[in-house]
């Protein structure tokens, strides 16, 4: 049987393809296998020598990073990126020392300009791990247009420990109110209002009317476990304001935020229990009654006794009955109270 | 510390892991080094006897909480001084490697200077 030209042609094509594609497959993989071996050579030479100066006084960074290669400073960075997340004191240090001496510093400021998002996020890693301070004009000019970049801004501002760190942060992190923040962003909010968040309550009184319903329940959650023992009573105005919000989600988060301020009477006075307890929502009822047991004075018990007698939820009724007797109130009967009293007994 | 007192790391942060064995190094501690914790409990179940062991709380394989309580319940191994690395500020990981019988702990990020100092008076 004969073979058509036409078929043996296509054949010898085929087959000439084939090893096309074989040698070029070997090629790059010969090619890769040697940069990899290249790779870890450099790593490792780089990886001795670093770890041997590091123990050193005086490690000469400046006369030993002007005699690398491309990729043995490539591999450095990689390798100080690693631990710079991980170490901290007199190594930290050092290795901060050597970034600096390696112009990472320099290179990331110069980054911050860069059009590409990643760009400036990885400058902005950059200047965190070496706690290098940026000026607030630029930091704003560059990084305000995108959440991701405020994040990580205020996040920098916060580990530069710069005197306007909660302040500035803050306003970067909110800066735009439309949508939430991220779990770093929150995250970055909290760092930043700990020590006080008196910065959180004056950027909401001016901004607050423009943030969506998310972003407001996540400030409320950060204004309930941070302090503000220096912010005057009307600070506290649009916060009091969201207790009467459109979205039970926002007014049990605003109650939240309230719970652990009972110790400034002008604020308890301003504040509609009355209403609280009345609101449609029994989460809300809920986390009002939650506020009342915190507060545990005397009109919140009275508030707290009446709900323990008159709830209709369950739910919300065990959480007043709970509330009374965990404040050394135990005179009430009925399935709630013998509930919580077994709870109580069984620890 | 002399070269008898032998020193397991486990790691799988590559250059933590390399970081702490030269710094046990030439501290005169004898080093081993291993990235995964199944790979760590393979090495005890074949007779790896260490002095001491440096673990981190997250590993691949099986985790440092896991390792440890392999590590007490074998009888060869149950008073080995251990020290956990574990995350940053995070309380409950801290109890539960106590609770697992770590004899000491670091948090992330920490001192690998301190680390050692730690580890001598553990091995005194």
């Amino acid at each position: 049987m004969s073979v058509s030209a036409p078929l043996l042609e296509a054949t010898r094509a085929v087959l000439a393809a084939l090893v096309g594609i074989g040698l070029v497959t070997y090629g790059l993989a010969v090619q890769r296998a040697r940069r990899d071996e290249l790779r870890a050579d450099a790593r490792r030479r780089v990886r001795g020598e670093l770890f041997d100066r590091l123990g050193r006084e005086e490690p000469g960074w400046g006369a030993w990073t002007e005699r690398l290669s491309h990729r043995e400073r490539r591999e450095l960075r990689e390798l100080l990126d690693g631990l710079l997340r991980n170490l901290h004191g007199r190594e930290r240090a050092r290795l901060v020392d050597l970034g600096l001496t390696l112009g990472i510093g320099e290179r990331a400021r110069a980054d911050l300009g860069a059009e590409r998002i990643h760009v400036r996020l990885r400058a902005l890693a950059w200047l965190a791990l070496l706690e290098e301070p940026v000026e607030e004009e630029r930091l704003f000019e560059t990084c305000a247009g995108d959440p991701r970049t405020r994040a990580a801004a205020a996040r920098l501002l916060y580990v530069c420990d710069h005197p306007r760190a909660g302040e500035f942060g803050t306003s970067l992190l909110v800066w735009e109110g439309s949508r939430p923040l991220s779990v770093f962003g929150l995250d970055t909010l909290y760092v930043l209002n700990r020590a006080g968040s008196t910065p959180l309550l004056y950027r909401g009184s001016t901004a607050a009317g423009d943030w969506d319903p998310a972003l407001l329940v996540q400030v409320c959650t950060v204004l309930r476990d941070c302090p503000s023992t220096d912010a005057p009573t009307e600070a506290f105005d649009w916060l009091r304001a969201l207790l009467a919000h459109e979205s039970p989600t926002v007014r049990k988060a605003a109650i939240g935020a309230f719970a652990g301020r009972g110790w400034r009477p002008a604020l308890r006075e301003r504040i509609d229990a009355e209403a609280l307890v009345a609101d449609s929502d029994p989460g809300v009822r809920e986390a009002a009654y939650g506020l009342l047991a915190a507060w545990g004075d005397g009109p919140a018990t009275a508030l707290l006794e009446r709900a323990a007698r008159g709830e209709e939820n369950d739910r919300c009724r065990l959480v007043a009955v709970r509330a009374l007797y965990e404040n050394g109130v135990d005179a009430g009967d009925g399935r709630t109270w013998a509930w919580v009293r077994a709870e109580g007994a069984t620890g | 510390m002399s070269e008898d007192t032998h020193v397991l790391v486990v790691e799988d942060d590559d250059g933590i892991r390399d970081l702490l064995a030269y710094k046990l190094r030439i501290s005169d501690y004898e080093v081993t080094t291993v990235d995964d914790g199944a790979d760590c409990l393979d090495h005890i179940e074949d007779g790896l006897a260490p002095d001491a062991v440096i673990l981190d709380a997250m590993l691949p394989g099986a985790d440092g909480y896991e390792v440890l309580e392999r590590l007490r319940g074998h009888e060869r191994h149950a008073d080995v001084p251990v020290i956990m690395v574990t995350g940053m500020g995070l309380e409950d990981n801290v109890l539960r490697g106590f609770e697992a019988g770590a004899d000491d702990y670091v948090t992330k990020p920490f001192s690998p200077s301190e680390l050692v100092v730690r580890l001598g008076r553990l091995c005194r």
